[in-house]
């Protein structure tokens, strides 16, 4: 029983504190960031385990974690609004080549940001090429260009 | 043509709300744990001591499930004779922790209701500090009254999950 309270509990938190960092978090990850990652593992281990390094333990912890993860979607899918609580919702960053200061402003990201999408995957030069970007639910921002706005060869 | 997508501008801006008061609560969480109300430090440490001042105990107001801990038993010379000095440990402190070390090491430990006993031979004119490791096994609030020789002093631990 205490192995599944404490990936609940592990679980619970660690969800709420990458929800509080934002969508962009774990769309970027650096190497920096990579080792941070390792370290909240390493950090959180003890707490899922304590004292008890059986197999048992073990496959009950991850059992839990996977179960959760599962049920969370399933919860996402059934109930749409549990989803956006969970996961968010897509938000868009630049309609008909304009640029939404305010809500570029709230999720802390620049044009600069935008326009890196845009050269990466549609090879744009100009953010008037942007039809649409999105700053989509896992962090990534996908770019829609305008019609007329072909990428030069 | 509008673009098909599950925007959501309603709950876009509660998530930007919830977001900053998560941001505040996380800093207060942070703040909360360098001051010492979340475990160890400044606002943790602290000492009671009995009414005659003969028996005092430094403790963490805070502490860990399954953490090492450490409490200081100060007991002045006045409570000690013949060259000895018993302290009754008893309460739902004793109950829940692990004493996993005692030093100076005691003399004699026998169980005693509600608790445990500890004597410790003393050199004349000694005041004696005695040091408890202990590991904590349960949680909430755990009472403790050391005693010794009717003069007792009580004090609590709230244990963290």
């Amino acid at each position: 029983m205490d192995a599944v309270l404490r990936a609940l509990a592990i679980y619970l938190i660690l969800l709420l504190l990458f929800r509080l960092m934002g969508k962009r978090t774990m769309s970027q990850v650096t190497t920096f960031d990579f080792v941070l990652l390792l370290i909240v593992g390493e950090a959180t281990q003890q707490a899922l385990l304590g004292e008890d390094f059986s197999i048992v333990q073990a496959a009950l912890v991850v059992a839990t974690l996977i179960a959760l993860s599962r049920f969370s979607d399933f919860l996402g899918w059934k109930f749409p609004t549990f989803g956006r609580v969970t996961e968010s919702v897509p938000l868009v960053l630049v309609q008909d080549g304009k640029v939404l200061d305010d809500v570029l402003t709230k999720e802390h990201l620049t044009a600069d940001e935008i326009m890196d999408a845009a050269r990466e995957t549609q090879g744009l030069e100009r953010m008037d090429q942007i039809k649409w970007a999105v700053l989509e639910q896992s962090g990534t921002i996908s770019v829609v260009p305008r019609e007329n706005a072909a990428p030069k060869s | 043509m509008d673009l098909e997508i599950g925007q959501h501008r309603e709950f876009q801006k509660k998530e930007w709300l919830a977001t900053r008061i998560g941001w505040v609560l996380i800093a207060l969480f942070l703040l909360a744990g360098l001051l010492g109300f979340l475990g160890p430090g400044p606002f943790s440490q602290t000492t009671a001591t009995s009414d005659s001042g003969y028996v005092a105990v430094e403790f963490q107001r805070i502490g860990h499930n399954n953490a090492d801990d450490n409490l200081t038993l100060d007991l002045s010379n006045e409570t000690v004779t013949d060259g000895k000095v018993t302290v009754h440990l008893t309460g739902t402190w004793p109950e829940s922790v692990d004493i996993t070390g005692v030093s100076p090491q005691p003399s004699a430990e026998y169980a005693v209701p509600g608790g445990t006993a500890y004597e410790f031979e003393v050199l004349d004119g000694a005041d004696v500090s005695a040091s408890f490791a202990f590991r904590a096994t349960g949680y909430g609030p755990l009472d403790a009254t050391a005693s010794v020789d009717g003069d007792s002093v009580d004090f609590t631990q709230f244990v963290l999950p």
